[in-house]
């Protein structure tokens, strides 16, 4: 067999994208802006676990420059399928569904709960900020033991 | 709105900006810097890192009104006449970056850090760092690139 030549594999070798990242060229998606972009705030859970009573929308749909608002009870009938778990690892993985909204409950500090779409980042923000949610806390686990035993 | 002038990478920069503004997007949106990146908003991450007075600061905690009158440097303004500065030199030749999100934010901190302390040992790299956070590298790569810079800059490279 002839000799191979092993100048790649097991050889470091240099990035050739490097340049651009290391010195603030590169493009990442937040980079990108659009004639007649808007800009979307997402509304989050102040709770770990709730249940969601109703959204009100319609303070924020009144604020200046916004275009649209959603919760994710609005949005739930135009959802085909949860969001795709990128790398299942084993067969038996445990995969819950995770909606790009919460419907119905919140299910960590954060879960975002309703959307609200305006001209400026900081409109956005501003209605965001009108969009009036009934939360009912639920009670959570804090630590790994507790998120083991099986709920509700 | 309130009325800022900035020197930015060298430059004086003016505009008028809401008193709201955050520096952060004072540099993006308004004077279309992006390579200072925004990654949590709340201070945590560190990949908003940029030298104000030549001191490092989250650009996402600094309103842009706080920097009126001052100099501020980017990652854009690190490199002069198409040299690279050495921590961009050293981060390329150790491989201290991946997707390269945090990288401005790292290499700023850095620059700072460094002109405190030039000479400094691997553990008070890692303590320097303690408001920068990477997803890609487990830091090793980052350590070592700020540790070959210092040894460069400072030159005592063994």
């Amino acid at each position: 067999m002839a000799k191979t030549e092993s100048r790649v594999i097991g050889t470091p070798v240099l990035r050739k994208e490097d340049p651009e990242l290391l010195t603030g060229q590169a493009k990442y998606t937040d980079d990108l802006t659009a004639h007649g972009m808007l800009w979307m705030h997402i509304v989050r859970s102040p709770y770990a676990h709730a249940k969601i009573g109703g959204v009100d929308l319609s303070r924020a749909l009144s604020m200046p420059g916004v275009v649209a608002a959603f919760s994710g009870q609005d949005l739930a009938e135009d959802w085909t399928g949860p969001l795709l778990m990128a790398w299942p690892v084993t067969e038996d993985i445990n995969n819950p569904p995770h909606w790009p909204l919460a419907k119905d409950k919140a299910r960590f500090q954060g879960d975002g709960v309703a959307v609200v779409v305006a001209e400026t980042r900081a409109q956005a923000a501003d209605a965001a900020e009108m969009v009036e949610v009934e939360y009912e806390p639920l009670p959570v686990a804090v630590d790994m033991e507790a998120a083991l035993e099986s709920g509700p | 709105m309130a009325r800022v002038e900035v020197t930015v990478n060298g430059a004086k920069r003016e505009a008028d900006v809401e008193p709201r503004t955050l520096l952060v997007y004072f540099l993006r949106e308004t004077l279309g810097l992006t390579g200072t990146n925004v990654g949590c908003d709340t201070s945590s991450c560190g990949a908003c890192t940029v030298l104000l007075d030549g001191e490092s600061v989250k650009s996402c905690t600094v309103l842009a009104v706080q920097a009126d009158g001052r100099e501020v440097r980017t990652i854009e303004g690190l490199a002069s006449d198409g040299e690279l500065h050495p921590l961009q030199e050293s981060f390329h030749r150790n491989h201290g970056l991946q997707c390269g999100y945090c990288t401005p934010g790292m290499i700023m901190a850095a620059v700072s850090y460094l002109k405190e302390n030039p000479t400094p040992t691997e553990e008070e790299v890692r303590e320097s760092l303690e408001g920068n956070l990477c997803r890609c590298t487990g830091y090793q790569n980052i350590v070592k690139s700020i540790l070959d810079a210092a040894g460069q800059l400072s030159g005592t490279k063994a």
